[in-house]
């Protein structure tokens, strides 16, 4: 399912939550919504699954507006676990799939075999509150595919896991993508998002700071330098180079610009210089957040000392005009 | 199946299975069952050992002044023998209750003439005993001498039986029959109401009739209450728990707010009227031996289940919309607490309605919403209402109904992703007009 969002802004209070934000999700892909802790996240999402109402932009479901159909494609496991604490596990995910709209029959298989694939069919008849954190959302996650969705809409899945159980539901996720659910991962861990996702958006104080597939994003914030092992070791002075440093047991080459690092390494070889190894050198999403996050941290603050320096200035014009 | 009514049957099927909801269900007919039973037993106890005691409280008539014929003129218009006609009809296994409360009748004991003090204070089956003084013509003074202390409460109606004989004494002779039966039975009183055209209608004024009238409303008042308070608290305290985990934000990307509310209150209406009919079924056949100790105006058994539904809906909506605003359960049962209160507040004034159940309160009360449900079934028990009354009554309940449900769900919608401070009243105002 295709998710467009156009110029939606929320405010609560005096806060701007979402500040003018717009970005596609395109169908059968798995999109990261990535940001720090109230960036907006939540909000995005819970006005995409209609809970909220925008105060003004528009949201379109596969070109249309939310309506009663699309609602039962869409599924949506909340950041702070939602279940029924003292009921038993079969009944809860049950309950889940019949609203989205499934018969029982239908509801009652499926479940089955998710609880099978997810190593919980032991637990089916426990109630919830009985069992670990981890395997609560394990449950959680079943209901949130039980039925069978075009639209995943996931806050911080993987939270409360023990490495084993991510590894597990990360395949799961494959495997529903595989399918042609398209997912939406809102997360603020960011190796998830660039092991799992395909495109990512990411926002900062209700402002979208980062959009688009996620290997262009980390390629275009990454610095123009190539990590690089070879025989014999390079020195200053080559074409193309504009200085090279040592980085671990290899060297990192910062090309100049307009050089792309295949022809460099195509030059290498021509050369005669035996390669062992030679990579792209990546900047890795949190270093491209923190840098991001920086500048625009540094235009707010910029902004505000001028916003000081102009009352100043007005204070002193008032001063000098009473004088 | 609808997702409404999916709502309706997990609310009807969580609440059913809450160990409260079972306790009170099958476990109040049994403590009030309980608590009944005990009660005969005490009764019977208290009567029999009453019997056995057969205490004697003698009276030594030094002035002179008692005639047995008056006494017997006493006791023969003194009227008890219509209370015992009462007993008779009351259900034996009540009856020990209602002896011990009627203790003239149970507890009376026995007069005996005796010839001096000394002869009284020897006898060891005298428990007191009240001296005539020779002067009592001039001194008006009669003495008591009891065996125990704390005797007063006991010998009261022996006094009362006392006075009227020795009145009795003193005017026996002078009156003739018809005089002195007017003089010693209870007057029979026909009581009158008129309305504004001057129509006029006769009422009860037994007041034993009227006592009998006033079970239902009672009762219905108690059931109404517990139903409302065990049902539309559990509806709140869902709502809280469902806020407090955050399964709201699940169903809500699955059905309407509406939707919710809606299936909510009728699944928890579901299950007070389950309640309702367990105790009925367990109360059977001791409430089928109280039916001709009841009474009731035909027009009770149309009003009072109308009234017990739509009061159930307004309410349940109520405290699914206000169970929406706390952070946790304990913070919602706050706001519960206020529309309880306004549920049961016409009991408060029941002095008042059964004075004048036609008066000006009663009728403000049966046409505010919160309220009319109580008022207009304890009103048609008590006495004819007007039609119109009800008539009014009842679509002013609907209306606000309709207005209530479609505000609350707003509220709820609003309340439900509120999280932290909570809001002021001109908050939830704003909120709700902007949603």
């Amino acid at each position: 399912m295709h998710i467009s969002l156009h110029d939606i802004y929320k405010q609560f209070g005096d806060k701007m939550a979402v500040d003018g934000v717009s970005f596609e999700v395109q169908s059968g892909r798995l999109f990261g919504l990535l940001g720090p802790n109230g960036a907006g996240k939540t909000t995005l999402i819970r006005m995409l699954m209609d809970i909220l109402q925008p105060d003004s932009g528009r949201i379109l479901y596969d070109g249309r507006p939310l309506d009663v159909q699309l609602k039962d494609r869409i599924t949506y496991l909340p950041e702070e676990r939602g279940l029924y604490l003292k009921q038993k596990v079969r009944h809860v995910i049950e309950y889940f799939a019949r609203l989205k709209g499934l018969s029982k029959s239908d509801a009652r298989a499926r479940m089955e075999w998710y609880l099978g694939k997810l190593e919980m069919s032991a637990a089916a008849d426990q109630k919830v509150e009985e069992l670990s954190k981890g395997n609560q959302q394990k449950i959680q996650l079943i209901s949130v595919f039980v039925s069978a969705p075009d639209l995943v809409i996931l806050d911080e899945p993987f939270s409360g896991l023990d490495p084993l159980n991510v590894r597990l539901c990360k395949s799961l996720l494959a495997e529903e993508k595989e399918r042609g659910t398209t997912i939406l991962l809102s997360t603020h861990q960011m190796s998830q998002v660039e092991e799992l996702c395909d495109d990512l958006m990411m926002i900062s104080q209700g402002v979208r700071v980062l959009y688009g597939p996620v290997r262009e994003i980390i390629h275009q914030h990454s610095e123009p330098a190539v990590l690089i092992t070879c025989r014999p070791a390079l020195t200053n002075g080559l074409e193309g180079v504009e200085r090279i440093v040592d980085h671990n047991s290899r060297q990192k080459v910062f090309l100049r610009e307009g050089v792309k690092p295949s022809e460099f390494l195509g030059r290498l070889v021509r050369q005669g210089h035996e390669i062992e190894d030679f990579t792209r050198a990546l900047y890795s999403l949190e270093e491209i957040f923190v840098h991001v996050a920086r500048e625009a941290n540094l235009l707010a603050a910029k902004d505000r000392d001028l916003a000081q320096q102009a009352r100043g200035d007005l204070a002193q014009q008032a001063r000098e005009v009473t004088l | 199946m609808s997702k409404l009514l999916l709502v309706a049957r997990r609310e009807y099927m969580a609440t059913v299975k809450r160990k409260g909801f079972l306790i009170a269900t099958f476990g109040m007919p049994l403590i009030l069952g309980a608590l009944l039973g005990f009660m005969a037993v005490i009764g019977f106890f208290t009567a029999r050992s009453v019997q056995q005691s057969s205490r004697v409280v003698a009276i030594v008539d030094q002035a002179q002044i008692l005639k047995p014929e008056a006494r017997e003129e006493v006791t023969r218009s003194s009227g008890t023998q219509g209370l015992e006609e009462v007993l008779e009809q009351i259900p034996s296994f009540l009856r020990g209750v209602v002896e011990q409360q009627i203790d003239q009748v149970a507890q009376a004991p026995e007069l005996r003439l005796m010839d001096s003090p000394e002869a009284a204070r020897d006898d060891p089956s005298v428990d007191a005993y009240y001296v005539i003084p020779q002067d009592f013509l001039q001194e008006a003074r009669v003495e008591l001498y009891s065996r125990t202390s704390g005797v007063f409460d006991q010998d009261r109606p022996a006094w009362i039986t006392l006075q009227r004989w020795i009145r009795a004494s003193l005017l026996f002779g002078v009156l003739d029959d018809n005089t002195s039966r007017l003089m010693w039975s209870p007057l029979p009183l026909q009581a009158h109401s008129f309305g504004p055209q001057g129509q006029s209608e006769e009422e009860d004024s037994d007041l034993f009739k009227q006592v009998k009238g006033f079970v239902v409303p009672y009762l219905f008042t108690i059931i109404f209450f517990m139903a409302v308070m065990s049902s539309s608290g559990y509806l709140l305290q869902g709502v809280a728990e469902e806020k407090e985990n955050r399964v709201i934000e699940i169903l809500l990307s699955s059905v309407t707010s509406n939707e919710l509310l809606a299936g909510k209150v009728l699944g928890q209406c579901g299950a007070g009227l389950t309640q309702i009919a367990v105790w009925l079924l367990i109360a059977f056949i001791p409430a089928v031996s109280l039916l001709p100790f009841l009474e009731f105006r035909p027009v009770q058994f149309i009003t009072a289940p109308i009234y017990f539904i739509l009061g159930f809906l307004l309410f349940g909506t109520l405290m699914g919309a206000f169970g929406s605003l706390g952070n946790n359960v304990k913070e919602s049962q706050q706001w519960a607490m206020v529309w309880s209160f306004a549920a049961v507040s016409p009991f408060f004034a029941i002095a008042i309605l059964m004075q004048q159940p036609n008066g000006t309160l009663a009728q403000v009360l049966s046409f505010i919403p919160l309220t009319s449900p109580l008022t207009v079934v304890l009103r048609t028990s008590m006495t004819q209402v007007p039609a119109w009354e009800i008539i009014v009554s009842l679509l002013i309940l609907l209306l606000s109904l309709f207005l209530v449900v479609r505000l609350s769900a707003k509220l709820f919608r609003v309340g439900i992703l509120l999280y932290g401070k909570r809001p002021s009243l001109g908050e939830i105002f704003r909120w709700m007009r902007a949603a």
